[in-house]
Parts: structure tokens; C-alpha cells; sequence
């Protein structure tokens, strides 16, 4: 039975695996970054609050029960994070609260323009483009493997029953149809 | 960084890893300068198809890593947790002994109470032998009522020596009240 990854992660960074937390950082920090940009309007202090957020659940991480999803938890640390951002700054908070679930259902892309860091300079619309590209040009049965579990976000189990492979294959696949797109986008990044 | 690995961080990313995965992961991650690469666009790829993306500076991770490595670890989170409930406990503790040592003290003043708690300390079936206060004072219905009270309550202590002491329900006992109708009358 395969484990929650981000289950396993926070348990490795309780266990003092700093670099465990480091994972939790670079899986979910552009959502992160994509919800408080909702919140604090402001993209040059959207760093900061994420990288106070982040800091702010590393603190706090053995409060963590589990008892929720951890980027639910984390992410209402996030809101909470760029609420308080900007009473300290004076400013209003949003007219009214932002939820979780608007946030996991909203469409909140915000354009890398917006957000003016020196290594980046691809826009997030060339980056899904670029994504879309490769999708395309993938091997049909990769690209059937990857669009199951990615847009319909099946379990690789659901993949083999869809497909009438074993579990290895369509493990196989999704990871190629990832090496292929991680391959498109690498030097555009 | 060996395609096996990469594979596995691509099952991570789908929560489908297997137990061994992780921790083979993270034991060459430090030195695996590609696998930390591979495991930011990985995540940056699916955030993007899910519309759930800002890129953000390499410098946030580094920040935060550098933050966190000047903390202590979190370790140091339980150790000041753990040292919170034995300051509670300790608390507690010394209310409790205070409060006993006091009642006691103030029992005495007013006759031979504590000996009815060493009593029933030693034997708890004897209780119709207590002997009344028994300084030659003349006693009112309330406070007969009072020690009648007492021995009802202290036949009802028990004493768990295994367990910490909990002392919040003292306050709603007739003991606790006896002794402060005592005290305040002495005073």
C-alpha cells in the first residue's frame, strides 16, 4: 500500500531530516506562493510571506495530527500568514475570508511577469504551453498513463484495471511522459 | 542521479511510493544537486497544469532552508513542550503539597483532625472509631455537621500512589470548605 508523501515527509522532518522539510518546500511552494499572490496583491512581499509561512509551519509542524491533508494545514498557515501581513502593513484584509476550498477550486494562475525574479523569465503561459506541447507529443499510451492520473487523478491501481497492464508499466509510463515534458521544459526554465 | 531514483521521485509525486523510497530519496539528496532540480520542476509542472502556480525565486528554498537550520531542530520544539507539562506538573504538585501541608497545619490548630487522616491512611473500615475534636471545646450543630462531613469525604479519598496528584475537585469538597471556615474564623 503505497504511503502519502507528504505524510512520510513531515514524520522524516519531525525525526530532525531537514531535508524532508526541504521537499515539503519545493512541493507545494508555488501553491503557496500562488495563494498568498491571491491575498497580498503585492508580488514583491509574496516571497517573504511564503518564506515566513513556510517557517512558520516548520515551527509548528509537531502540532501536526494528520488528521487533515498537510497542504490543507499548511495552507492555512499561508492565508493566515498574508491576512496578518497586511493588518501589519495597515492595509485591509480581503473584503471577505478566502477559503481553502475557493482556493483549490479557483483558477489563480498569476503570471510569472507579476512576480519579478531575475532567474525566471518564462511566463507561466509559455510554461503551460510548453507543458501542453509535450503532453501532445507524447507516445499515445504514455500520454494515456500520464492524462489519467494527472487530470483525473486516478491511483496508478485505477490505471492498471483502465489499461490491462501491471502496476510496474503504468508506473513506467507516467514517469517517461515526465521525463519527456520535464525534458521540453528544462532549458526553459 | 540513477533513473531508479527518478522514478521513484515520480511516484512520490503521485503519493504512490513504496516505503523504501523515501528514505533512499533523502539519503542522497544533499550530495544530488539534479534529484532537488528534478523534484522543483516535477512539482512546478503539475502545479501548472493544475493552475496552481507561481514560480518563485530559487533564493525562497534557500531562505527557508537557512532559516530553519538556525533554529534549533524541532526536537527543541518537543524538549520546550515536554519542559511545559512538567512545569505544569510541577505546578500542580506544589499546589497540592501546599495545600495538604496547610490543611493540615490548620487541622491541627483546631484538634486532632490529622490524626483522623492519618487514620485512614493506615486503615480505611475503622471509620466509626475517629474519636471527635476532642479539645474540650464545646462544638456547634454546623460544625458537628462539619466533621461529619469530613469523615463522609475522607472516607471517599483514594489514594493512588502511581497517579499524580489532581487537585482541582478539592475546591467543591467539604473538606476544602471546613478548612477555610476554620482559618477564617481563626483569623
Amino acid at each position: 500500500m503505497p504511503a502519502d508523501t507528504d505524510q512520510q515527509l513531515v514524520e522524516k522532518a519531525l525525526g530532525g531530516n531537514r531535508n524532508a522539510f526541504d521537499m515539503l518546500v519545493l512541493r507545494h511552494q508555488n501553491r503557496v506562493a500562488a495563494i498568498v499572490a491571491r491575498i497580498i496583491r503585492d508580488p514583491k512581499e509574496t516571497e517573504d510571506v511564503c518564506q515566513e509561512a513556510f517557517i512558520k509551519a516548520y515551527g509548528a509542524l509537531r502540532l501536526f495530527r494528520g488528521e487533515s491533508k498537510f497542504y490543507t494545514w499548511l495552507y492555512r498557515i499561508a492565508i493566515n500568514t498574508a491576512k496578518n501581513h497586511i493588518v501589519s502593513r495597515g492595509r485591509r484584509p480581503p473584503a471577505r475570508d478566502i477559503e481553502i476550498n475557493e482556493l483549490e477550486n479557483a483558477e489563480h494562475t498569476i503570471f510569472l511577469g507579476d512576480i519579478e525574479t531575475p532567474e525566471n523569465t518564462l511566463n507561466t503561459e509559455k510554461l503551460k504551453r510548453a507543458i501542453e506541447d509535450a503532453i501532445e507529443a507524447l507516445p499515445s499510451d504514455l500520454r494515456t498513463a500520464f492524462t489519467l492520473r494527472e487530470f483525473s487523478g486516478l491511483s496508478y491501481e485505477d490505471i492498471t484495471e483502465i489499461m490491462d497492464c501491471p502496476v510496474g508499466t503504468v508506473r513506467s509510463r507516467i514517469f517517461r511522459a515526465r521525463e519527456a515534458i520535464d525534458n521540453s521544459i528544462k532549458e526553459l526554465l | 542521479m540513477s533513473e531508479f531514483d527518478a522514478e521513484s521521485l515520480s511516484a512520490l509525486l503521485d503519493n504512490e511510493a513504496d516505503d523504501l523510497s523515501l528514505p533512499r530519496i533523502l539519503e542522497s539528496y544533499e550530495e544530488n544537486s539534479n534529484l532537488v532540480e528534478k523534484w522543483r520542476r516535477y512539482n512546478l509542472v503539475q502545479a501548472a497544469i493544475h493552475n496552481e502556480v507561481v514560480q518563485v525565486s530559487p533564493n525562497l528554498r534557500k531562505d527557508i532552508y537557512e532559516s530553519i537550520k538556525g533554529k534549533n531542530d524541532l526536537n527543541g520544539f518537543e524538549i520546550f513542550g515536554s519542559r511545559g507539562q512538567l512545569l505544569k506538573i510541577a505546578i500542580a504538585a506544589s499546589v497540592a503539597t501546599i495545600f495538604v501541608l496547610s490543611g493540615r497545619f490548620i487541622l491541627e490548630d483546631a484538634g486532632s483532625a490529622s490524626q483522623i487522616a492519618d487514620q485512614r491512611l493506615i486503615s480505611t473500615d475503622n471509620l466509626e472509631a475517629i474519636p471527635p475534636f476532642s479539645n474540650g471545646e464545646e462544638y456547634s450543630e454546623a460544625e458537628l455537621k462539619a466533621q461529619e462531613l469530613l469523615k463522609e469525604y475522607i472516607s471517599r479519598i483514594h489514594i493512588d500512589e502511581e497517579a499524580p496528584p489532581v487537585i482541582e475537585h478539592l475546591h467543591n469538597s467539604p473538606l476544602y470548605r471546613l478548612v477555610n471556615q476554620i482559618e477564617s474564623r481563626n483569623n
